[in-house]
């Protein structure tokens, strides 16, 4: 009972970061002005097509000034800007939080759905493919080099592999990922595509269409890759070095395990909360790097949707309902971290 | 008859200044069902003693070194993997310090005494009534069994880690400073204890600790260690009522006494520095008594009858 209080409790906290991040982008895009700028460049355009419109059917140019201001007002109502920011925002705010995400205005899916909910739909997945394959592999390497180098620290490996945790730390992904283009596309004469999903024009067949989509998926996977082994890395090392070197491992062998069993339940096992902290945090502080990497290949995903929603046209009702879908993520990544830890962890129960 | 003969063993950890004298040339032996008291400050090399005869070497070891004979059996010319499978826990076992970090924190109690057992495939039925017998034998309840060691107070922490030490039946148990981080009351209690299981199991005890007046309370010998060596052996009557060397003379002193107006006296100084020690003797710099010859050369231990020998020069002329 108190390990479902305590995970109550926790759940109730991740739900008011989910509150304040809403509340933030409501004071950030209003206070700003920025809604204001986006809704009447909005207005002007449409104004444009109407004043088009209307020319051709009033000639008077007094009564057609007056049409169109009477259209100017119609559309102000129409997108809220006769209210103030802080009445119109909070709005947008509370339908998306009955999970009704509302309409983007360019954006389309394939089908041509306006529905921000179908568009996230499609996108999902496409980025959900990058990342968790891309998370697979660094999970697997990071721990597996870490644990590695915790066994002989100091030696040659060790030094240049730290080395590399320091460098692949500092990599900003968009950097790594031009790069990788630049040697893989230009200088390898298209080795590997510079971006994009598919060929143009997809191949057919369900197998080759797959194969295309790995072969695109190579150079992103790459850089997501590269840039979060090494510190995931470092880390795994740094806390299995540190639990390799306390009192229980010495009486483990003491009591003459065999050092596989040694590793494996006296120093991993005890190691595990720490590091898979440091993989969901890193993951979730990975979510910035996870848009430029997408727009640097042209990844339809979601990042590349979040661009779009802030970039050229900005789109309002896109990118609170954006903002919204990323801080549930992060919550969501959060409490199965709380879950895990209560798997992992005796000490924390109570 | 001895159980356990140690001869001439050296353990020196190498280090960017030098070799580190950790143990340096120490001789003793020990009767079976006695307990010898090692007695020492911290960096005498009291621990590593303990780590070596269990062989549980850190890497940067320099030279290992010397002869350990448990029941007339050579331990040093056994492959490292025969003595973790033959020697270890089995016939040699240790008791840490367990009010520290000794137990693994996210294993529970009853896995930890039960796995040297449950790796020579004992059904897990009867590795289970084996350890609740134990921690009955160690004054604990059988439901410590199935808690996490964060839910165990230091004294309990201890006695599990003693189980522990007793689960394959041991002939030696090495206890290094078993008591030092429990309250005085409880110290009492483990101490009790010790003398029980060594008088109901017959077991032989080497206990490592820097108090001299503890190691007495329990201990049959007594050897005093100073910076890797042991500079005075005997039984705890002899080297307690009649110690020779001045640093086992001053650590007597500085014991404080209940009834007696006499104020305790401390040694001056440190001990040396292990990687760059004093020629001749290594207590010389802090020894009142010290002259011209310890300067000169290192004493040797040296035999006073009936077994008690002494590493100074004082006594070589008598």
């Amino acid at each position: 009972m108190a390990i479902l209080r305590k995970l109550l409790l926790r759940a109730l906290s991740l739900i008011a970061v989910v509150l304040i991040v809403l509340v933030l982008v409501v004071v950030v895009l209003g206070a700003t002005g920025f809604s204001d700028r986006i809704l009447s460049s909005v207005i002007s355009e449409e104004m444009r097509a109407v004043r088009q419109q209307l020319a051709e059917t009033i000639r008077d140019p007094q009564e057609l000034e007056r049409a169109l201001r009477e259209q100017r007002r119609e559309l102000e109502a129409f997108y809220g800007l006769d209210k103030p920011w802080y009445v119109r925002l909070p709005q947008d705010v509370l339908r998306v939080l009955t999970l009704d995400l509302g309409e983007a205005r360019t954006v389309a899916t394939a089908q041509g759905s306006k529905r921000i909910q179908d568009i996230i739909a499609e996108r999902l997945p496409r980025t959900a493919l990058l990342f968790t394959t891309a998370l697979v592999i660094y999970f697997l390497i990071g721990v597996w080099l870490g644990t590695l180098l915790a066994t002989r620290p100091g030696s040659k490996l060790d030094r240049v592999l730290s080395y590399f945790a320091a460098v692949s730390f500092a990599l900003p992904s968009w950097w790594t990922g031009i790069l990788l283009i630049l040697i893989f596309y230009f200088y390898l004469g298209g080795l590997l595509p510079a971006g994009g999903m598919y060929s143009t024009p997809p191949p057919e067949g369900g197998l080759a269409r797959f194969l295309d989509l790995a072969y695109h998926a190579i150079l992103p996977i790459f850089t997501l890759v590269l840039v979060a082994t090494g510190p995931l890395m470092y880390v795994a090392r740094t806390i299995t070095l540190n639990v390799a070197q306390e009192d229980h491992v010495t009486f483990a062998r003491a009591k003459g395990i065999p050092e596989g069993l040694v590793r494996r339940r006296h120093i991993l096992r005890v190691a595990a909360p720490p590091i898979v902290t440091g993989l969901i945090l890193g993951l979730v502080g990975s979510i910035a790097g996870s848009i430029t990497t997408e727009i640097v290949f042209r990844w339809p995903g979601m990042g590349q949707l979040y661009f779009q929603a802030v970039s050229g046209q900005p789109d309002e009702s896109l990118i609170v309902a954006l903002t919204f879908v990323y801080t549930m993520l992060y919550a969501l990544a959060r409490f199965i971290l709380e879950i895990l830890y209560l798997i992992l962890d005796p000490r924390v129960r109570y | 008859m001895a159980i356990l003969e140690v001869r001439d063993l050296y353990l020196y950890y190498e280090t960017p200044r030098g070799p580190v004298h950790a143990v340096d040339g120490v001789s003793f032996e020990l009767p079976e069902g006695s307990a010898l008291g090692l007695v020492g400050e911290s960096g005498s090399g009291k621990t590593s003693l303990g780590l070596a005869l269990l062989r549980l070497l850190p890497k940067n070891v320099d030279t290992y070194k010397g002869s350990i004979r448990l029941e007339g059996r050579e331990l040093m010319e056994l492959s490292d993997e025969q003595f973790r499978r033959e020697i270890r826990w089995r016939k040699i076992a240790m008791a840490f310090q367990g009010a520290m970090n000794v137990l693994n924190p996210v294993v529970k109690v009853w896995l930890q005494i039960a796995e040297p057992l449950l790796l020579e495939k004992t059904p897990r039925p009867q590795a289970r009534a084996r350890v609740e017998e134990l921690l009955e034998l160690v004054g604990l309840s059988k439901d410590v069994a199935d808690r996490y060691p964060h839910e165990l107070s230091g004294g309990m922490k201890q006695r599990v880690v003693l189980a522990a030490a007793l689960v394959m039946n041991p002939k030696v148990v090495i206890l290094d400073e078993p008591t030092s981080a429990l309250d005085v009351s409880i110290q009492a209690q483990i101490m009790n204890l010790l003398k029980r299981l060594k008088r109901e199991l017959g077991l032989s005890y080497i206990f490592i600790t820097h108090d001299i007046a503890l190691a007495s309370d329990l201990c049959d010998y007594l050897g005093i260690a100073y910076a890797g060596q042991i500079v005075e052996l005997g039984t705890s009557e002899q080297v307690l009522l009649e110690p020779e060397h001045p640093y086992t003379q001053g650590l007597l002193e500085s014991i404080p006494r209940l009834r007696s107006t006499r104020l305790p006296s401390f040694i001056p100084g440190a001990p040396p520095d292990p990687v760059d020690l004093p020629e001749g003797c290594r207590f010389r710099e802090r020894c009142p008594k010290a002259f011209e010859r310890c300067t000169e050369m290192p004493p040797l231990l040296q035999g006073k009858g009936a077994g008690h020998e002494v590493r100074c020069w004082l006594l070589a002329g008598r």
